[in-house]
């Protein structure tokens, strides 16, 4: 569950607001300082009202840096030791004059709160997300001078489920800009009519250029000045044509999914429930996904229905401590890599040590400001994401290995018998692929099957899984999505991929593929395992049924599974 | 990003849950005061230490976990005088917010 998204610019604000509460408050706080300190009578029994003086710079210190008073807090900080000093030592060597040099430096602090020293404070880390529902259109604006390739390109483009806007001139989509804006860019470099290249001239049509949107050159010329210049302006990408549809649309995919990525997911485990609801707060506004555990037993049906990607575990609590939770978690063959950070007062290195191996990965020392907790969980999930990506997905296709998603087959059908909804796995075979790899190579071959992994990456939902169950077979499963369901996605899938045109060296040509799939609303108390087979039957028969097509696996027509 | 204009919400939120610390300082301290075993106060104090650090009470954060220190070392003379800079400093809270 997220809570609404908030613009830095709204944060901003209400911090600005806290800002000022706080410097109405300050007057009255120096004040009442300075009136402690001249009660200051050179004798040890100042010693309790140093004590107080010294706690209230030590806090004046602390909220003013928060608050950006730095220059305040700097002095007030100064302050403060030099009362540390005198508490420790001896109350004789404080005499006279080191006590009026002190009272006229306190004095000297509410000098810092005028309008002129107060510094900007810098944004708060606030995420606003581009929310992308897979399946979701997405909006192209190619500028083209070549109309036929640019109605060829939007064409292809529309089975990937991007709309493209067409543009013949540049001055065109710049006054079109005035209006609106694309989730993605594409310019030609060259346009003949006009004798211009848009990496040199892009400055003038500035609506273009501070597009926030990803940017691609396409270009018949691999031109080195012209490729430097599409750098500088921060493209990120120039394709060379003839234009290879899906590796563009691979790249235009990669770029767009990164800054789509969906939000990272924190459980937290602490018994303090005010501290556990600020941190949730803290992470939330950093565009996480954070849920609180509150009873500890329970912290393995949590981490299966949440799927956290990071627990964030207090050391000591009442019942069970941090690291037998983290323990039983690493018993789970599933839960060897997630990742655990103990959060915890625990000062002592020794203990910190012992702690760490007991299953965690890390340890952050309490108290930890609210920066320093976003930085170090974004930090740590990102990278877990990084080698959750290495070890479990084919290089090629960014899709699950074949061992990973037989595992999360097995995993999703149980969710799903928990949940109680219906779960369909499919299976899909690109049709004579064989031929492909014999009559373009296997480098054509390859851009095919990412073809494919393309339209099921863009096809299905955040909840379902995809993987390349072989070479050029692919397996997925859909959650809370009935046969029809299921059905209507492949063959959406099966329509866009037939309609692709695929180019090598110049020659053109397609594919189609085929694909079986099964419900378990027609195999009841079936596992992932067994579905996955009825899948595979399907598929078969697909095959034979002439290929190019789709069919769903039915309990009647199948062979008994023992 | 959307247009800037005053969202409450949030920062209310994050106010609520400090006022909740504040208010639930008074129970805090009876834990503490009223600890049955050591390793009750150990909790305690450890709960204290953490959320006070959040809330931006580093003097208090610093306080409980110096009486934590105390309690581990046994350190009877030093207990009691951080106990009582604790006491005070949770009163100083609580009265001045």
């Amino acid at each position: 569950m997220t809570d609404d998204n908030l613009s830095s610019d709204k944060v901003a604000l209400l911090l600005a607001g806290l800002r000022k509460e706080y410097l109405a408050r300050l007057p009255a706080e120096l004040e009442a300082l300075e009136k402690l300190a001249h009660g200051l009578g050179g004798v040890d029994a100042d010693r309790p009202l140093l004590d107080e003086i010294h706690q209230r710079l030590h806090k004046l210190t602390g909220t003013g840096g928060t608050f950006g008073f730095s220059d305040l807090s700097a002095q007030a900080r100064v302050l403060e030791y030099r009362v540390k000093a005198w508490v420790s030592g001896s109350m004789q060597g404080v005499d006279d004059q080191l006590r009026q040099v002190f009272l006229l430096e306190l004095g000297k602090l509410k000098e810092h709160l005028s309008e002129k020293s107060i510094p900007i404070v810098p944004a708060p880390v606030v995420h606003t997300r581009v929310e992308q529902t897979p399946g979701k259109v997405l909006n192209i604006w190619l500028v083209e001078d070549d109309n036929e390739l640019g109605r060829w390109l939007s064409c292809q483009l529309a089975s990937f489920n991007y709309v493209t806007s067409l543009f013949t001139r540049l001055a065109d989509a710049e006054a079109a800009a005035h209006n609106g804006q694309p989730d993605l860019l594409i310019l030609d470099v060259l346009f003949d009519e006009e004798g211009e290249n848009s990496t040199q001239i892009l400055d003038f049509y500035p609506n273009l250029k501070k597009m926030s949107c990803p940017l691609f050159f396409i270009s018949a010329m691999d031109d080195f000045q012209s490729r430097i210049r599409a750098v500088k302006l921060g493209a990120v990408g120039y394709i060379l044509k003839p234009l290879d549809v899906p590796r563009l649309v691979g790249r235009m995919t990669k770029v767009i999914e990164r800054r789509n990525a969906p939000p990272q997911r924190v459980l937290i485990v602490d018994d303090d429930i005010d501290l556990a609801a600020h941190y949730r707060l803290v992470l939330l506004a950093a565009g996480m996904e954070v849920e609180i555990l509150h009873q500890s037993e329970h912290i393995i049906e949590k981490i299966s229905a949440f799927r956290p990607e990071l627990v964030l575990m207090d050391m000591h609590m009442p019942d069970y401590s941090g690291a037998d939770l983290a323990g039983v978690i690493r018993q789970y063959d599933n839960l060897q890599s997630l990742p655990i950070v103990y959060l915890s007062v625990e000062t002592d290195l020794d203990r910190q040590i012992e702690a760490m191996s007991r299953g965690a990965d890390d340890f952050l020392s309490k108290p930890i400001s609210d920066r320093r907790l976003v930085a170090a969980v974004n930090a740590r999930v990102e990278r877990a994401r990084y080698h959750e990506g290495q070890e479990n997905r084919d290089s090629l296709t960014g899709l699950l290995k074949h061992a990973s998603i037989k595992e999360a087959i097995v995993l999703e059908v149980l969710r799903a018998r928990r949940t109680g909804k219906p779960v369909s796995v499919a299976m899909l075979d690109i049709d004579h692929f064989k031929k492909v790899n014999d009559t373009y190579g296997h480098a054509a071959g390859d851009l095919v099957i990412s073809a494919v992994a393309l339209l099921l990456r863009q096809r299905i939902r955040q909840s379902d899984i995809a993987g390349r169950y072989g070479g050029e077979e692919f397996a997925a499963v859909l959650q809370d999505c009935d046969a029809q369901n299921a059905h209507l996605l492949l063959e959406n899938i099966r329509q866009s991929f037939a309609n692709l045109r695929f180019n090598h060296e110049g020659k053109e040509f397609s594919c189609t593929l085929s694909a079986g799939l099964a419900c378990s609303l027609q195999y009841p108390g079936s596992s992932g395992t067994e579905l996955l087979i009825a899948s595979d039957e399907a598929l078969y028969a697909a095959k034979h049924g002439g290929r190019n097509q789709i069919k769903i696996a039915s309990a009647n027509s199948r062979a008994e599974i023992k | 990003m959307a247009p800037g204009g005053l969202d409450p919400a949030f920062a209310e939120q994050f106010a609520q849950i400090r006022q909740t610390f504040i208010l639930g300082l008074a129970k805090r301290e009876s834990e503490i005061e009223h600890a049955p075993t050591r390793a009750d106060l150990n909790a305690a104090l450890h709960r204290l230490a953490g959320a006070a650090g959040a809330f931006g009470f580093e003097d208090l954060s610093q306080l409980a976990r110096s009486v934590m220190e105390a309690s581990h070392h046994d350190d009877e003379v030093h207990l009691l005088k951080v106990m009582a800079e604790l006491k005070q400093t949770l009163k100083t809270i609580r009265s001045t917010g």
